[in-house]
């Protein structure tokens, strides 16, 4: 959480994050280099450079993906998820020394300019074996440098949580290109079982945890989906303040959007579930020094009012509530970001 | 994520769940058993034993073919370092590759070599170029009919 645009808002945690990586990575591609000069000595060591750092940024693709529904199925795997965007820009930048050796290799030295000899040396797109892999390759590349040059907390703050979202969607479609490029490319030459097993394997765990995590979703936003309203028509009863934990929230969904109802200091306030920064699920936070803290970057918000705390300026909307008989009752319609609402008192309504 | 962000999300994933796999698949089915280029020139014909080869002399080469693969013989010390194969449909018009040359790979000069031959040198007319990348010009151009060499 930062107020002014730095390139990194460095601190520990991103440090050891990067620290981590950047080590992984040598690691990767040492042995990676190292055992395929030794298994294959007649490889070249431009041709050991560039599989080095095409396995090395799909493997990096394959982790930022299964990244995300780790963090919905436990938990546990969020600190993955606090520096996911360096992970991202890294994988782009192994993706485009694996393209800019691959170019000067393959295509730098006839006499057509590398990138028309990329575009239209292979036209054959009738042809599954013979289909220019290289054009579905350099697609993907184009979509992660989209990704990684609009990163940052500037672009997210301009460009709005959603917005910015969708725009990083697409980084499914650079993952089915960079499939096709890989099934139609180097797995056509290559016959050893163990390289399609790896990528069957990749396939199969991000497209099994991501259906798995939205199913769980799916059912979460039914069982917590609230359409009773008390008797004047203007509250809807969600849960017992007994059901919710000190210092933490219950998530339930009205009109549609999911809201977290917090419980701290005998006291219940209502906020919207969607972060400002990444849209992270606050629900899922808690109350941190008094404030409801992401727990996916950390943001934090007052629960009262869904404001940041000065200087920072991050709000969400904020829901009218009160506590009635133990039961928490909350007005569905939002109220704008920011907006103070005086917090329902357990002890003074629990007998309601 | 708001909730429309979330939906779009589970119909991506639904999407990418059948089209991955499916291109996965195809890729594996459709992989060729023909030898390529790089494989070592397993019980190919030998300098020694040309009877089956058909003489490409200017090149100081001789050709063999098969259904989908072109076998190519140095009969000699080659006089160019850099010759690359093409096969192009049509008729040798010109000493050059032209646009619808199809690279085949590159000729080493010093031992056999199998090169996979595309499916348009089964169905068309074509002919074979080889050509020096260094001296810009075609070292030997031969016709090439329909089905591979006689």
């Amino acid at each position: 959480m930062s107020l002014t645009y730095g390139a990194i808002g460095w601190n520990r945690q991103k440090k050891i994050y990067d620290l981590v990586l950047a080590c992984g990575i040598v690691l990767y591609l040492s042995l990676f280099i190292g055992l395929g000069a030794w298994l294959n000595p007649g490889a070249t060591v431009e041709t050991l450079l560039i599989r080095g750092f095409g396995t090395c940024a799909l493997l990096l693709l394959h982790i930022v993906l299964i990244i995300g529904p780790l963090c919905r199925i436990d938990a546990r795997f969020l600190p993955l998820l606090y520096n996911r965007r360096h992970l991202g820009v890294t994988t782009f930048i192994m993706g485009l020394a694996h393209a800019g050796l691959a170019i000067f290799q393959f295509h730098a030295l006839g006499d057509l300019n590398p990138f028309v000899s990329l575009l239209v040396s292979n036209t054959r797109f009738f042809s599954l074996p013979d289909f220019p892999f290289q054009q579905l390759g350099f697609g993907a590349l184009v979509i992660l440098f989209l990704m990684a040059s609009t990163s940052h907390d500037f672009w997210l703050a301009n460009l709005s949580a959603p917005v910015w979202k969708r725009l990083h969607m697409s980084v499914y479609a650079a993952y089915a290109l960079l499939i096709a490029h890989v099934t139609l490319g180097v797995l056509q030459a290559e016959t050893n079982p163990l390289l399609a097993a790896a990528l069957g394997a990749g396939l199969a765990s991000v497209i099994s945890l991501h259906l798995v995590s939205g199913s769980r979703e799916v059912r979460a936003d039914s069982h917590s989906s609230l359409s009773s309203f008390d008797g004047a028509g203007e509250f809807v009863d969600v849960c017992s303040v007994d059901e919710i934990a000190e210092k933490r929230a219950r998530i339930v969904t009205l009109a549609g959007e999911r809201v977290a109802v917090f419980k701290y200091d005998g006291k219940i306030s209502v906020l919207s579930n969607v972060c400002q920064h990444q849209n992270g699920p606050l629900g899922e936070g808690r109350i941190v020094d008094g404030c409801v803290t992401c727990p996916w970057h950390g943001f934090q918000y007052l629960p009262d009012s869904g404001a940041s705390p000065p200087p920072f300026i991050e709000r969400v909307p904020t829901f009218r509530v009160k506590v009635d008989g133990g039961r928490v009752l909350v007005n569905p319609r939002p109220l704008p970001p920011g907006t103070r609402v005086e917090p329902a008192r357990i002890d003074a309504n629990a007998s309601g | 994520m708001i909730s429309s962000l979330r939906r779009h999300h589970r119909q991506a994933f639904l999407v990418l769940a059948v089209v991955l796999p499916l291109i996965f698949a195809a890729g594996l089915l459709v992989r060729r058993s023909a030898p390529v280029a790089e494989a070592p020139p397993v019980k190919l014909p030998t300098a020694s034993d040309r009877s089956g080869l058909v003489a490409w002399d200017e090149a100081g080469l001789r050709l063999g073919s098969g259904a989908d693969y072109l076998d190519v013989v140095p009969t000699g010390a080659a006089g160019f370092p850099d010759i690359l194969l093409y096969w192009s449909p049509g008729s040798p018009e010109a000493d050059t590759p032209g646009s619808q040359a199809i690279l085949l790979g590159p000729i080493d000069g010093v031992r056999a070599q199998r090169f996979p031959l595309p499916d348009f040198a089964r169905e068309f007319d074509g002919y074979l170029i080889a050509w020096s990348l260094a001296h810009r010009r075609a070292v030997a151009v031969r016709a090439w009919p329909k089905g591979g060499l006689r």
